[in-house]
């Protein structure tokens, strides 16, 4: 008797939740954006640090120093990718690239070009360009190297030495590479790289990560000349006066944009990514020239975060000469710790990923995955811009005029982060700004935010909640981290 | 009269020792007790050999001198300097009375039997005045964790071979050493002080060290001291309430008050919801900083004079946590709240300071702000009284004490003035301390008459003439107690009572594991500086094994290195001796020791890195501790030495089971592997014992790893060969840095984590070459090699190219010239080597060049051989040429030598080839 009615209860209990999901379920980022593993064969090892296409293949570089080139990594079934080993025993490369044929890596100790000469599919020479960095054999020194810009130079970010100093020259700084291997000095007061990439310009960006001199983990833009905030490797001014001379040391327990005041070489991040709401290890930069392949999103910046997982979003704008922006999130899910980020020519998105030293919440050792627009479009905030008043959203669908013109659908506060030596920062200064009036555009695709009270300096952390598309549908992503480092003049 | 000065306290020292615990552990034997004598020299045939012990161990040549018994070995007794801080006054007090009645067995003589009661009584009590005029005891109390850990001690590191089981009394063999009434004697810090170096005070090492640490001697003298009984030191209240934080104390009424001797939950009276509040005053010794350690299960706080230093509030499993506070000299009132919501119950609290190591705190404590006395025996308090220690003084040296007791009063050393009758005078040896009448004024050793026989027999036999190295072994063997642990010639070993509390770390070893080993043809097998280390400071080789060999001292059992040697060292192993390089012996017996050969490394550790099965015996100790002829013998036939052993015959019946390694001919075998274990904790780690590796391994083709190495610039270039070369170039420098044979690397290092630090090469004879650029311009040919970087002199190294065997050609340049690198694996002089060849090219053909040089090599010293060839430092030997000049040019540079060639580039280009073998 007992069992058949705990049977019955059973019963009732599966139909009703099915009929929950099927007409409540809301719909998730893989509706919009498909996840795909490449099948990594038996013994290759592919803790992928470096992307590129390279002819019709794709070429992935790994920590442990071997370049791999996958042919079809684009056909629709991605089991036809196949794997072939072009080069290895170089050192860790975080960087690929191409010039005239010749495949450009950049490892730990130089940068270096590779050559299939005798067409076997293996590289029979590997050339060194520059090394005319230091490298003194702490695992901290990593170097990612960039695409080249328009002016035929490839862009190098190294790594302190540990955290806080720099024991071997140059190491805390970006340096420009030309085509005949000449290094230019470019920008101090780097800390720990995660990847660096353009923008839709050709301006070059790099993420660095929370530690010394570093409250949270941010994209910062690396304008020649300037000083990224860690003063550690400042140390090397002495050595060239490529950037002229050194700026005025940072005051320790201050904040970015009081010292920013003062240091005129000081470039604050154009994005802070908040520690542990949008992850904590950024890494890999993305720019989306697909011209729509990859959906709404065409020119804005696509980055990862090792811990997390994830491939977040980032739009920029100019305010008073310097890019500052929002970030939102954007997928998760990935295999491992996002490393590398690439688009491809058909608008596919290649992340590469490793957990090795580091951990993630993608539980394997390492990936490689590739991420494809379904060809629905997210309802989303698309671009987030200051106004001297308080901001402006666009979204990707129209919106229901009256839950978006709601001040209720919104919740605004700021804070910022300590600028100081020692590691990381809490939030602190925290505020809560009014909006006090939302107004919708006629063409029902964007609104202003009316807002009392918006904090120089501060990220200003914008949940959207009660925002519906006309569809009825709520923000796949509510939350948008706008970093107003300055305030729009007008 | 010294009558009218004794203490009130005297009588009651009878009743003391009537209730002596020693009464508990096994029969106690009525006679000094000599274990070793008693179980292996109680044959008729050995009595004299007996009786000479026993001369030796009762100390009788300390009064009866005997020029000619230099072999007795007398035991020295124990030095008395500052024996009022070891002993307990009322346990001297005791002793002295009659010896044999407070410690049964001690070879300690009853002094004053055949006396009065009250002239015993006064001599006594003036010598123990004497000897408490030396200083005071400290006191403190044992804890629960200390106890455990000192019984496990006691029955694991080999006590129990001499002193019987603790647990299993009843069941102890006859002959063993009885301890007396042990914590009537000492107190835990006296008892701590004599088991961590008992030497110090019984310089005779019949009491060995153990080499305890502080922690093991204190947690042994707790485990003896178990059952001491130290009067209250705080106060409780005890409440029963239901709460999950403190509460308001002032609002309750304790169901019950009283003392406690300790801060502890085990006044409660239920195991949930009750609470507890102690106060005591604590005695600080001295001015400073102190730490207060509280830890509970559930919360606890503690404040000390008003003031909280520690809060370990909340419902919680046992958590600790520390405060410090300064404290005067003097006593501060300390109170500790405690509550209980469910479940584990616990309070622990410990103090910490200047001169005071971390230990509980109840033990500095009292209930009341004055002193109270540590020992509550019910006894008035001792009070030296300084005329009767000076009686004793006297007494000390006029009865004989001094005679055998280094004692030291002020700066002098008290002299006997006993006179006695020589060793030879007494031959007959019937009356004197022989007789079997008490005689008055003469020590009482409570002999038996089996000992007084072997005695007289000794006496009889004499002294003239040397031991035997045989009988000297035997005869120390059993004085020292050897036996109790060690079988020699079938004679002694672990008592069959005792023999279940020998114990293994490694049970699959077996007995092996387990018992210590017999000690036949010892002599043989340890190296001489080994085996010497042992007897003067113990050992713990065998890492398997429970048991430790104490320390004897070399003052009591060094001899006994000349006499194991004389009687049991052979020189027999047929030692095959081998042409080959010794690093290439290394090589192989590196090789035959790891997994690809013998496998040894499945039971044999090698340092820190452990075997893959048991742990036996360390590979990097063997050569240290063994001989090389005894090796020999032992790897030809291991059971013949030790019947029954898992270790296998690594060569059985002469055969090699690993083939390819000196074509199988087991004397070059033998000899490697023994070549390599001499490198001792310099060699190599066999392969098979690196942990987690990652091996690269050239296969058909030649691999390269780019990484952080040993001895390299962090621009290290590595290549394996498949011909079982290989080489690091150092790109910063353009030098080639390493080459090595066999395997290649391992990449765990740097492939794990985040990989920090330089690795080192896998494989065998890593050769480091000179270092700085390869070539320079040289004003003269005495002008020294430049050390400026190789950036700063205009180097820029531009990578490599493959050639069709894929071996990587290393490219270099100058504002001159253009070098392509090459290194090809080749057998050179027989073995395997590179032949390296430097193809230069100047890049401006109508420029003048300067005069340009090859530097090939480095070293202290470079001898030119036959055929061009030349050594350097005995390591290895290069040839090289130039095209178009003469041959090389050895410079000397300071103290050390360069071999460096002319660079001829009339024709804009040429070519250097240098060979490299080692």
């Amino acid at each position: 008797m007992r069992s058949l009615f705990l049977l019955l209860i059973a019963g009732t209990v599966v139909s009703v939740g099915s009929r929950v999901s099927a007409q409540e379920k809301p719909p998730t980022e893989s509706d919009y954006y498909k996840l795909e593993s490449y099948e990594i064969p038996e013994g290759v090892n592919l803790e992928a640090g470096g992307l590129h296409f390279y002819g019709e293949k794709l070429a992935v570089s790994t920590r442990r120093g071997d370049i791999y080139l996958i042919e079809n990594p684009l056909a629709d079934d991605i089991t036809q990718a196949k794997f072939q080993l072009f080069a290895g025993g170089l050192h860790e490369v975080l960087g690929l690239t191409e010039r005239d044929g010749w495949l450009y890596a950049t490892q730990r100790c130089e940068v270096s070009r590779l050559k299939d000469e005798d067409g076997d599919g293996r590289a029979d020479v590997v050339e060194t360009i520059c090394d005319n960095w230091g490298i003194t054999g702490d695992y901290h020194e990593y170097a990612f190297g960039s695409d080249f810009d328009k002016d035929g130079n490839m862009w190098v970010v190294l790594c302190l030495t540990g955290s806080f100093n720099s024991n071997a020259k140059y190491r805390g700084w970006c340096v420009r590479v030309g085509a005949d291997g000449r290094m230019t000095p470019t920008c101090s007061g780097i800390r720990s790289p995660g990847g660096i990439g353009a923008n839709s310009v050709g301006d070059i960006f790099y993420t660095d990560n929370q530690g010394p001199w570093n409250g949270t983990c941010s994209l910062k833009h690396l304008r020649p000349g300037s000083f990224q905030g860690h003063p550690g490797g400042n140390g090397w001014f002495s050595e060239t006066k490529a950037i002229g001379e050194r700026p005025q040391e940072p005051q320790s327990g201050s904040r970015m944009m009081v010292e920013a005041k003062k240091i005129p070489e000081l470039e604050p991040p154009a994005i802070y990514f908040p520690y542990k709401k949008m992850g904590q290890s950024a890494s890999g930069v993305a720019c989306d020239l697909s011209k729509g392949k990859f959906g709404l999103f065409e020119n804005q910046l696509f980055v990862g975060d090792q811990t997390f997982s994830t491939i977040m979003r980032v739009t920029l704008e100019k305010v008073q000469g310097h890019y500052q922006g929002a970030c939102f999130p954007f997928r998760e899910g990935f295999g491992s710790g996002s490393l590398s980020a690439e688009f491809m020519p058909d608008g596919s998105l290649i992340v590469g990923g490793t957990n090795r030293g580091w951990g993630s919440r993608g539980s394997k050792p390492f990936a490689l995955e590739r991420l494809r627009w379904t060809g629905n479009v997210p309802f989303e905030i698309h671009e987030m811009h200051a106004k001297k008043d308080g901001f402006e959203l666009t979204f990707t669908q129209p919106i229901d005029p009256e839950s978006a013109g709601k001040t209720e659908s919104y919740k605004l506060e700021t804070y910022a982060y300590i600028y100081q030596a020692s590691y990381g920062s809490p939030e602190v200064d925290h505020t809560t700004p009014t909006i006090d009036k939302v107004t919708v555009a006629p063409d029902g695709k964007s609104v202003r935010l009316f807002v009392t009270g918006l904090q120089e300096g501060h990220v200003h952390e914008l949940h959207s909640d009660g925002v519906r598309s006309k569809d009825g549908l709520p923000l796949l992503h509510k939350e948008a981290y706008y970093t107003l480092n300055y305030l729009v003049q007008e | 009269m010294m009558d009218s000065r004794l203490p009130r306290w005297l009588p009651a020292v009878a009743g003391l020792f009537a209730l002596s615990s020693v009464a508990s552990l096994a029969a106690v034997p009525k006679h000094p007790a000599v274990s070793g004598v008693e179980r292996v020299l109680n044959g008729e045939d050995a009595k004299a050999a007996a009786g000479r012990i026993l001369l030796a161990e009762l100390n009788c040549v300390s009064c009866h001198k005997a020029e000619d018994a230099t072999q007795l070995k007398p035991k020295q007794a124990p030095i008395l300097d500052e024996v009022g801080s070891r002993v307990q006054v009322e346990w001297l007090q005791g002793y002295l009375t009659s010896t044999h009645a407070a410690k049964a067995g001690t070879t300690m003589p009853d002094l004053f039997a055949g006396l009065s009661e009250a002239d015993r009584a006064a001599k006594v009590t003036a010598l123990t005045h004497f000897l408490a005029s030396t200083g005071v005891v400290a006191q403190s109390r044992a804890d629960g964790g200390a106890v455990g850990r000192g019984d496990q001690l006691y029955h694991e590191i080999g006590c129990f071979a001499c002193h019987g089981s603790r647990k299993d009394a009843a069941g102890n063999p006859a002959a063993i050493i009885p301890l007396g009434n042990v914590e009537k004697k000492y107190t835990i810090p006296s008892l701590t002080a004599f088991l961590k170096d008992p030497l110090d005070v019984r310089p005779g090492g019949r009491m060995p060290s153990f080499n305890l640490n502080d922690q093991q001697a204190r947690d042994l003298a707790c485990y003896f001291l178990k059952d001491l009984k130290l009067p209250a030191t705080v106060k409780y209240e005890y409440f029963e309430v239901s709460w999950n934080d403190f509460g308001d104390f002032g609002q309750l009424k304790p169901k019950s008050v009283g003392e406690s001797e300790d801060f502890g939950v085990e006044v409660r009276q239920r195991n949930d919801q009750f609470a507890l509040r102690f106060t005591a005053f604590v005695h600080i010794p001295k001015d400073g900083r102190y730490r207060f350690h509280l830890g509970s299960d559930d919360g606890s706080r503690m404040s000390v004079s008003g003031k909280e230093v520690v809060n370990v509030g909340g419902v919680h499993p046992h958590q600790t946590k520390t405060g410090e506070i300064e404290l005067k000299t003097g006593a501060h009132q300390v109170v500790v709240e405690y509550f209980e919501a469910g479940g584990e119950e616990s309070l622990k609290v410990e103090i910490e300071g200047p001169g005071v190591a971390r230990q509980p705190l109840a033990g500095l404590c009292s209930p009341e702000k004055e002193k109270v006395k540590l020992k509550d025996d019910g006894q008035p308090e001792f009070v030296l009284d300084d005329a009767l220690a000076k009686d004793g003084r006297v007494l000390f040296a006029s009865i004989g004490c001094a005679s055998c007791h280094q004692m030291k009063s002020g700066q002098e050393t008290i002299q006997s003035n006993l006179v006695a009758k020589s060793l030879a005078a007494i031959s007959a040896g019937q009356g004197g301390c022989l007789a079997k009448v008490t005689i008055k004024g003469l020590p009482d050793y409570h002999l038996s008459d089996v000992q007084r026989g072997q005695i007289q027999a000794a006496l009889k036999s004499g002294f003239a003439g040397e031991r035997d190295s045989s009988q000297t072994i035997h005869e120390s063997m059993a004085q020292f107690n050897c036996f109790a642990c060690h079988e020699r010639g079938k004679i002694g070993g672990a008592e069959p009572a005792l023999n279940a509390l020998f114990k293994t770390a490694m049970p699959e070893m077996g007995d092996e594991g387990r018992i210590p080993p017999a000690l036949d043809g010892v002599g043989d097998k340890l190296t001489e500086a080994w085996f010497k280390n042992i007897l003067e400071n113990g050992a713990k080789d065998r890492g398997y094994m429970m048991s430790v060999m104490p320390k004897f001292g070399g003052g009591n059992v060094g001899h006994l290195l000349t006499s194991f040697r004389k009687v049991d060292l052979k020189t027999e192993a047929e030692i095959t001796k081998s042409s080959a390089p010794l690093a290439h012996q290394k090589a192989a017996g590196r090789r035959l020791v790891g997994e690809k050969g013998m496998g040894c490394i499945k039971c044999h550790p090698f340092g820190g890195s452990k075997a893959t099965g048991i742990q036996a015996m360390d590979l990097q100790i063997m050569s240290k501790r063994l001989r090389q002829d005894w090796w020999y013998r032992y790897m030809a036939r291991p059971g013949d030495f030790r019947p029954g052993t898992r270790m296998p015959a690594p060569w059985p019946f002469g055969n090699a089971s690993v083939r390819d390694v000196l074509d199988g001919n087991v004397g070059l075998q033998m000899n490697a592997v023994w070549t390599y274990l001499e490198d001792g904790d310099k060699a190599g780690i066999p392969l098979g014992l690196q942990s987690g590796a990652i091996i690269l391994a050239a296969d058909k083709e030649p691999i390269i790893y780019r990484n952080f190495f040993e001895g390299v610039s962090p621009r290290g270039i590595a290549v394996g060969y498949p011909e079982l070369v290989n080489l690091c170039f150092d790109a910063e420098q353009c030098a080639l840095a390493l080459v090595w044979h066999n395997d290649f690397m391992d990449a765990s290092m740097h492939w794990n984590g985040r990989g920090q630090g330089n690795q080192r090469p896998l494989g065998d004879n890593i050769l480091s070459l000179v270092r700085g650029v390869p070539i320079a311009s040289l004003a003269n040919v005495e002008t020294p090699w430049p050390t400026d970087s190789a950036a700063s002199l205009g180097y820029r190294f531009r990578g490599y190219r493959f050639d069709k065997q894929r071996r990587p050609v290393f490219r270099y340049d100058t504002k001159l010239i253009e070098v392509s690198d090459e290194m090809k694996p080749a057998t050179i002089r027989k073995v395997p080597g590179f032949e390296r060849t430097l193809t230069i090219v100047q890049k401006d053909q109508n420029e003048d060049a300067p005069k340009l040089w090859y530097r090939a090599a480095e070293g202290s010293s470079i001898k030119q051989l036959d055929g061009e060839w030349f050594q350097v430092d005995e390591r290895f030997f290069i040839q090289v040429q130039s095209d178009g000049q003469p041959g090389p040019i050895v410079r000397p540079i300071g103290n050390r030598q360069e071999l460096v060639i002319g660079v001829d580039l009339l024709d804009g280009k040429t070519k250097i080839v240098q060979r490299y073998a080692w």
